[in-house]
């Protein structure tokens, strides 16, 4: 087991931004976290990656606790970590911030490497206040990489990123997977979260409510059927009756249906029919990670009340 | 240990990138001390005991360096660091978080070490300076006093949690300490009542002390002002390790 989580508690004051998560991760496994904002993701992650105290639980890390200083050296030579939001000082030049991450870790990659790979080569003199936020973004991922990690943390992965480069990112993470590093992944992309994780955690209010895989998620949620479609009419109402409707949503002309009952997509396409309804594009298909999370996050909602 | 120096090889770097710094630490005072020192020469004035205006200028312009160091450049970099999460970053690698910390206060220290080394040289070369006091003295009391300013400056960066209310704060303290301890103009020339209220900064215990040290006057004449800039250094040095947020 490479990292383990059981029953951690992280309070500031009175508010409780983690509480009580239990989680496991094997060697080479990717885990993305979801939540919304003030879940507490990044403070989950913090914590295991010894930047934040916790109030109770325990974490560890190839049986290395991350809270203990003493451990510090052990651990930063296994981890390495991409936070949210770090701004390098915009007067360095993107070689001298390579250079000094590659002499402060014991077993450096080769940073031209990597710039080659994240396509900055070009950049390598410029400083960083010459670069693109995209760009930024990926030099903050590449001194991450730079330590040779074991376990990668990732947080806010792809923000600022374009398409055509996230894509890049999306496969260099899956090699670095099939090389056996683990990574913990945290992102309000769920198409990151699909391209790169083999499991997704989903945390609200401090609480991982959910893990597992994304099959495993879908049976969780109960969810069996996305159904979209366009419409000019206003036919919320109609279908609202609807025997097993999970979740409505319009957006302009645009139909988002998500079901839980399989028969449900028939019946949909039945009442629109016979109220002579005009409707096009017509797409029936599997629930997406963002239905699974919407659906999920809601239901523990009207749990609470 | 290689890391650490690597750490502070990239600091150093980063110093000379920051024009501010290179005009406050390195250029300011040395024109300071050619304009005043052309202007009066070094020879013995009554206004100065009998010392002449290089004499007494030289001791305030090395506190004017060390107040640049540390009450501007040290609390104001650590602030932007921590602002824009290096700080956090650099914590989560094998580097200690003392020598983190520690880098930023030896970078400072050395460039206050070079500022103080061109102005000497300024002084020696084109006033033919000669010290009056005893080079141990001297070197001990300006430790002294380089360390206290640092003091201070690490409390404002432990205080204060933005870079851009770190850098007012800092430029608060710094530019009144300046005219009025007698870093800038001899106190000699201020009105009475600026000259008592002068003692409220520590800069002017700064400059006492240097001066002493410098003119070789006797210990009973300055010590109150050592035993303030101890005082300063252990009080701020304590709160700042008490304050101190990495975020």
């Amino acid at each position: 087991m490479s990292i383990k989580v059981e029953n951690l508690v992280v309070k500031y004051g009175d508010y409780c931004a983690v509480s009580d998560v239990s989680l496991e991760i094997s060697d080479g496994e990717a885990l993305g976290i979801i939540g919304k904002n003030g879940a507490g993701k990044t403070t989950l992650v913090e914590t295991m990656e010894g930047l934040g105290d916790k109030t109770s639980g325990s974490v560890s890390i190839n049986g290395i606790d991350p809270s203990d200083n003493k451990n510090r050296k052990k651990l930063y030579n296994m981890i390495s970590v991409q936070l949210q939001s770090t701004n390098y000082p915009d007067k360095a030049k993107v070689e001298d911030l390579c250079k000094l991450f590659s002499s402060i870790c014991d077993n450096p990659v080769d940073y031209k490497e990597l710039l080659g790979q994240f396509d900055l080569t070009e950049k390598v003199n410029k400083s960083v206040g010459s670069l693109s936020g995209g760009q930024k973004q990926k030099l903050s991922i590449l001194l991450a990489l730079i330590s040779h990690p074991k376990i990668i943390f990732l947080d806010e992965l792809t923000t600022g990123l374009d398409p055509d480069a996230r894509r890049e990112l999306w496969k260099d993470l899956r090699d670095l997977k099939k090389k056996g590093v683990t990574i913990i992944l945290v992102s309000h992309y769920m198409d990151d979260i699909e391209m790169v994780c083999d499991k997704i955690g989903i945390m609200k209010k401090g609480k991982l409510i959910t893990v597992g895989t994304k099959e495993e998620l879908i049976k969780a949620s109960g969810l069996s059927r996305r159904i979209t479609f366009t419409c000019n009419d206003n036919v919320s109402v109609l279908l609202d009756k609807l025997d097993g409707v999970a979740n409505i949503d319009v957006l302009g002309d645009q139909y988002t249906i998500v079901v839980s009952k399989e028969s449900a997509a028939k019946k949909c396409s039945e009442i629109l029919g016979k109220n002579k309804i005009k409707y096009t594009d017509y797409v029936v298909s599997r629930p997406t990670l963002e239905d699974i999370f919407l659906h999920l996050i809601n239901k523990s909602n009207g749990d609470e009340k | 240990m290689k890391k650490v120096l690597s750490l502070f090889a990239f600091e150093l770097k980063m110093f000379f990138k920051n024009v501010t710094n290179i005009i406050f630490v390195l250029i300011f005072p040395s024109g300071m001390i050619l304009l005043f020192g052309g202007i009066y020469g070094n020879e013995p004035s009554e206004m100065f005991g009998g010392f002449g205006t290089i004499d007494v200028m030289t001791p305030s312009c090395i506190c004017l360096i060390a107040a640049v160091t540390g009450l501007m450049s040290l609390p104001i970099t650590l602030c932007t660091y921590r602002e824009n999460k290096v700080l956090k970053r650099l914590k989560a690698t094998a580097l200690s978080s003392l020598s983190i910390i520690g880098t930023q206060f030896a970078v400072n220290f050395l460039m206050t070490i070079v500022g103080i080394a061109l102005l000497l040289l300024i002084v020696l070369i084109v006033f033919h300076f000669e010290l009056v006091g005893s080079v141990f003295v001297v070197a001990s009391l300006t430790i002294l006093v380089i360390c206290s300013t640092f003091s201070i400056g690490l409390l404002i960066a432990s205080i204060f949690k933005s870079a851009k209310t770190a850098t007012t704060v800092a430029m608060m303290v710094y530019f009144p300490m300046i005219f009025l301890s007698g870093a800038t103009m001899p106190i000699e020339l201020m009105p009475d009542t600026v000259q008592k209220w002068s003692n409220v900064l520590p800069l002017t215990h700064a400059v006492n002390v240097l001066k002493g040290g410098w003119l070789n006057a006797p210990f009973s004449e300055y010590y109150v002002s050592v035993l303030v800039l101890v005082a300063i250094f252990v009080v701020c040095s304590f709160l700042s390790v008490k304050c101190f947020k990495w975020e």
